[in-house]
């Protein structure tokens, strides 16, 4: 091989090199999308009853932080699945919540990942992740605008509490009347008229006296129910000395003791109580009464009859 | 059979001499690259200044026109698709980041490859069929260090610089355009411009503009070295050159968007 061969036997290997390199370029830059080869990701794989729009290359955000895309998404049965190519690995624990969101008012979607609580148990392996159905920002606009349209129409027409304060003038008379009947008030009391007038402006301290030997009082007896003294006291206070107490204390014992008599069927009021053969009598009694009043008011004619017809002899 | 074998034989040939122009024109652009650190010396000094006088001065008139006119183009359009939504103030980064990412070192290759490349290939072909480049190396000299380095050096130094103007310029363009077709102020539209444009953007685009600058002196250079057939292929050599440049322009640029923003 002569130098100019050798020449373009390199210049050639040089070329085809350039031609190697630039059609790696162009897989990279046009047929790969958004793929870093050099460095490692992570595929999750999440279930979507509906994704709302959310596509391939759209972002996946994790605490707020952009961690990856959305590689693919695929449509099945009876869901979808999506799956996500992420730059860092996550842990997802019980709670953990994916939601697809609204980028901003004029389209666009990104993946939510909410990790779960901190304290709470992690996933295990081989679990079907679930996301959860997606907002639709306009639908819930549209549904909020009708609510608030359908609110502001029953208010221009006077429904409800806030439609009769913008519409109806009853409530307005009355606040009105309120305010002057308030305003009567505070000027009586300011004039000094009436007990609470007296109270605050009366300077005679009458009624001061009286709410100050009232609440001495007051003070007093509380003090007697404090220490135990007289009958309340001591029975508040559980003094098991007093006689009133011994005697109270007698007298439930005995009540005690009647009642279980009662309740075990003894005595007359017991058996009344529990037994039943005396109900059976009662009641047989009461037909026997009632049987006898029925006899004679049918009999009542014929002696009725009998006596007009053999009164004369 | 013969003539499909014929064929087969014919087009392996030419990609063969695919192959081969392109690993030459690369083994040329190395030892331009090598023979950069003579930049200063005396022989090659004066030859730099005259390309670089050539490549910035003498191109600035129609980059001016070009670059105010895409400016305004790119303003007059995204207004009046933003007008429709009533966010026609918003032109200001729309062609802020046009033109500083993408339309001026795009526009300014183009320009630059058409005027300047194309000289620099009629010249250097011009020289190759008057067998003064075999002159050239009759006497030593080597050509890539005396042809292709001075030119190689202008390009790669003026096409930033001119994309800078051009930037500058297309701005001003769709602020004029703003102003007076679409009722943003000036100032607003400065405003939301140097708002929305980052520093990032600036220096993609001038790594952009100095990868172009190399690719055009290289496909030029190359081309005016392959020229043969007299007149006619000096012809042809132009036109090689203009063709190639711009497909080589296009075809990077893409991938350096891509590899810079996704």
């Amino acid at each position: 091989m002569n130098k100019y061969t050798r020449e373009i036997s390199i210049e050639i290997i040089v070329g085809l090199f350039m031609f190697t390199v630039l059609i790696a370029l162009g897989i990279f830059t046009i047929v790969l999308s958004s793929e870093n080869l050099l460095k490692k990701s992570y595929q999750y794989e999440f279930v979507f009853s509906e994704i709302g729009g959310l596509r391939e290359g759209d972002n996946v955000f994790v605490r707020g932080m952009n961690v990856g895309r959305v590689k693919q998404t695929d449509l099945q049965d009876e869901n979808v699945r999506v799956y996500a190519s992420l730059d860092v690995p996550i842990t997802l624990r019980r709670g953990y919540s994916i939601e697809i969101v609204s980028s901003s008012m004029l389209g666009g979607k990104y993946l939510k990942i909410d990790e779960g609580p901190e304290d709470a148990p992690p996933l295990g392996d081989n679990v079907t992740i679930l996301g959860s159905l997606p907002v639709d920002v306009i639908e819930e606009l549209g549904k909020a605008v009708t609510g608030l349209q359908s609110m502001i129409n029953a208010v221009s027409q006077g429904q409800g509490t806030l439609g009769k304060l913008l519409k109806d003038d009853t409530m307005y008379n009355n606040m009105v009347a309120v305010s002057d009947d308030l305003k009567t008030i505070t000027g009586k009391v300011k004039n000094g008229e009436g007990t609470l007038g007296k109270l605050l402006v009366s300077d005679d301290g009458q009624m001061y006296d009286d709410t100050k030997a009232f609440m001495a009082n007051l003070h007093t007896i509380s003090q007697n129910l404090a220490d135990g003294k007289g009958t309340l006291g001591k029975l508040m206070s559980g003094s098991t000395n007093d006689t009133a107490y011994a005697d109270l204390q007698a007298t439930l014992a005995n009540v005690r003791s009647i009642t279980a008599s009662i309740n075990e069927g003894d005595g007359t009021l017991g058996k009344l109580v529990r037994d039943g053969k005396l109900y059976d009598e009662a009641t047989s009694l009461v037909e026997d009464v009632r049987a006898a009043v029925d006899d004679l008011r049918e009999a009542s004619p014929i002696t009725s009859f009998g006596s007009v017809l053999f009164g004369a002899f | 059979m013969k003539d499909s074998g014929r064929s087969a034989a014919r087009m392996g040939s030419q990609v063969l001499q695919l192959m081969q122009n392109t690993g030459h024109a690369m083994f040329m652009l190395l030892e331009a690259i090598y023979f950069t650190r003579y930049v200063f010396s005396k022989r090659s000094r004066g030859e730099t200044l005259v390309q670089l006088y050539i490549t910035g001065i003498k191109s600035l008139a129609v980059i001016t026109v070009v670059a105010m006119f895409t400016g305004m183009i790119l303003a007059l359009q995204t207004g009046l698709e933003l007008r429709r939504y009533g966010q026609e103030v918003y032109i200001g980064s729309a062609v802020a980041v046009s033109m500083i990412r993408e339309m001026g070192p795009f526009m300014t290759g183009l320009i630059i490859a058409a005027s300047v490349g194309s000289a620099i290939a009629a010249q250097i072909g011009t020289m190759t069929v008057s067998e003064e480049i075999a002159a050239l190396e009759v006497m030593s000299i080597n050509p890539n260090r005396f042809l292709v380095m001075p030119r190689l050096v202008a390009l790669v130094v003026m096409m930033p610089i001119l994309t800078v103007y051009t930037n500058i310029l297309g701005i001003f363009g769709g602020g004029v355009v703003g102003a007076t077709q679409l009722g943003v102020s000036m100032q607003a539209y400065m405003d939301n411009a140097t708002q929305f444009a980052t520093n990032k953007d600036l220096y993609v685009g001038l790594l952009k503009a100095a990868i172009f600058g190399a690719v055009i002196a290289t496909v030029a250079c190359h081309q005016g070295f392959m020229t043969t057939e007299g007149a006619v292929g000096v012809g042809k050599a132009t036109r090689r050159s203009v063709i190639i440049s711009f497909l080589v322009i296009l075809v990077l640029g893409y991938m350096i968007t891509r590899m810079f923003y996704i």
